[in-house]
């Protein structure tokens, strides 16, 4: 068991210490219609999703809650609530496009690094980065592949697989931070994901599985 | 002729005023309450709960079940939108969720406001609706009860909750409670059973 572990945790060390995957590239007549798949991933307008979020944190602690999360993808702004199944909000906060508003924060969900490190979660699984795509191609296994990079050290890419999954990988220089895992829907014709699970790595391990409960549009919505 | 009225059976009105007399009354006072819930041995009920947000496009609606034995015994479980199912007996209390076919312990019962939720449905199955310290209860007309939160620390977490009982003793009907203006979860309660024997495995096994 403990062998076990120790493997597992070596395989974990190594993925999180690997490089940037190669791109081959494209003929330049593919690459627009590899950015525009790449972006149509991401929700357009005035979404709000409910969400059952399995967190599974360091030390082994495991629950589950509901999260509600409006987003904006026009002014990058994000209003997010996490409650107890039986309906106890949490944390209510608010991201205006520069900073964090906390409307509530019952502890230990009260923190401004909680809250910072929640909404940098929503911003990568729901936002297409806002810088454009340096490299377009596609990976080894012929998965196709946009690689953006989002700040000086940090990069991401978005990664669709043939089977119509798609996964997100966010690194910082060489080093993978955050993975989103999209699932592939029973209902092709929906495009966002019922099952998307995030990863992260480094010294504040922790995942979450988030099934889709509900969606809609906002357009017409406060 | 009083005697041929006598045997006459009694008008269905009649019966439904006689008994609206009898229940006058059982939610007037604490001790009626208490009177009332003390015929209670064990409760079994449907509910749905409503959580209502101003973020929400519409209120998220769950469904469940609960069962109740007195004293402390309590299976609360979900079964849309998440299958979850709380149990309490013996002074401990264990939440499990369902997920993939597949039930998993949730630590999200520790919770310092999850033990104060906990807490107060037992208490309130009990009818012992004024027993919280932490909370300051009133009864006010139409049956109906409200719980506000003592100290400050709690008012943030709970802004008040409501009760209101149902006709017959020892039943509650709905339940609000505040988080804020716009922020509540109302649970209704449906088709409750009273004093059947339930099993003990309902509070200790989720299947």
């Amino acid at each position: 068991m403990k062998y076990n572990l120790l493997l597992i945790s070596v395989a974990m060390l190594l993925a999180s210490c690997s490089a940037l995957p190669e791109i081959a590239p494209v003929a330049p007549s593919e690459e627009s219609a590899i950015r525009q798949q790449c972006k149509a991933l991401f929700p357009q307008g005035k979404r709000q999703f409910v969400h059952s979020i399995e967190a599974d944190m360091a030390g082994g602690r495991q629950t589950t809650m509901i999260g509600v999360t409006s987003i904006s993808s026009t002014d990058l702004t994000i209003h997010c609530v996490m409650m107890t199944i039986e309906g106890l909000v949490l944390f209510d906060g608010v991201f205006d496009g520069q900073k964090i508003i906390i409307n509530r924060g019952v502890p230990p969900f009260d923190s401004p690094s909680f809250a910072k490190g929640m909404i940098d979660d929503i911003i990568l699984i729901f936002f297409h980065p806002q810088t454009p795509a340096v490299h377009i191609g596609t990976m080894e296994d012929g998965a196709l592949i946009c690689r953006f990079h989002t700040g000086k050290e940090t990069a991401q890419d978005v990664v669709i697989h043939p089977n119509g999954s798609w996964m997100i990988r966010q690194y910082n220089g060489n080093q993978l931070r955050r993975t989103v895992q999209a699932d592939v829907n029973a209902n092709t014709a929906k495009r966002i994901s019922d099952k998307i699970t995030l990863n992260t790595y480094g010294s504040q391990r922790y995942s979450l599985i988030l099934k889709r409960i509900e969606s809609h549009h906002l357009e017409h919505h406060p | 002729m009083l005697y041929q009225r006598l045997n006459k059976p009694l008008h269905p009105a009649i019966i439904l005023i006689i008994s609206a007399y009898l229940c006058i009354g059982w939610a007037d006072t604490w001790e009626g309450i208490r009177a009332g819930a003390a015929q209670i041995k064990s409760v079994q009920a449907e509910f749905i709960q409503e959580k209502h947000l101003k973020i929400l496009a519409r209120p998220l609606i769950s469904n469940g079940s609960l069962y109740f034995e007195s004293p402390g015994s309590l299976r609360w479980e979900y079964i849309t939108p998440i299958h979850s199912i709380l149990l309490i007996h013996n002074g401990a209390s264990k939440r499990y969720i369902e997920s993939d076919g597949h039930f998993k312990e949730d630590d999200a019962v520790r919770l310092q406001a999850m033990q104060v939720v906990m807490q107060e449905i037992t208490l309130w199955l009990n009818g012992r609706f004024d027993a919280n310290p932490d909370f300051q209860a009133s009864l006010v007309q139409n049956r109906k009860i409200v719980l506000t939160p003592k100290q400050d620390a709690l008012a943030l977490i709970i802004k008040r909750i409501t009760l209101q009982l149902s006709e017959k003793p020892g039943i509650i009907d709905e339940v609000m409670i505040f988080e804020s203006e716009d922020s509540y979860t109302r649970l209704v309660f449906k088709n409750p059973v009273l004093n059947l024997p339930i099993n003990e495995t309902i509070f200790t096994k989720v299947r």
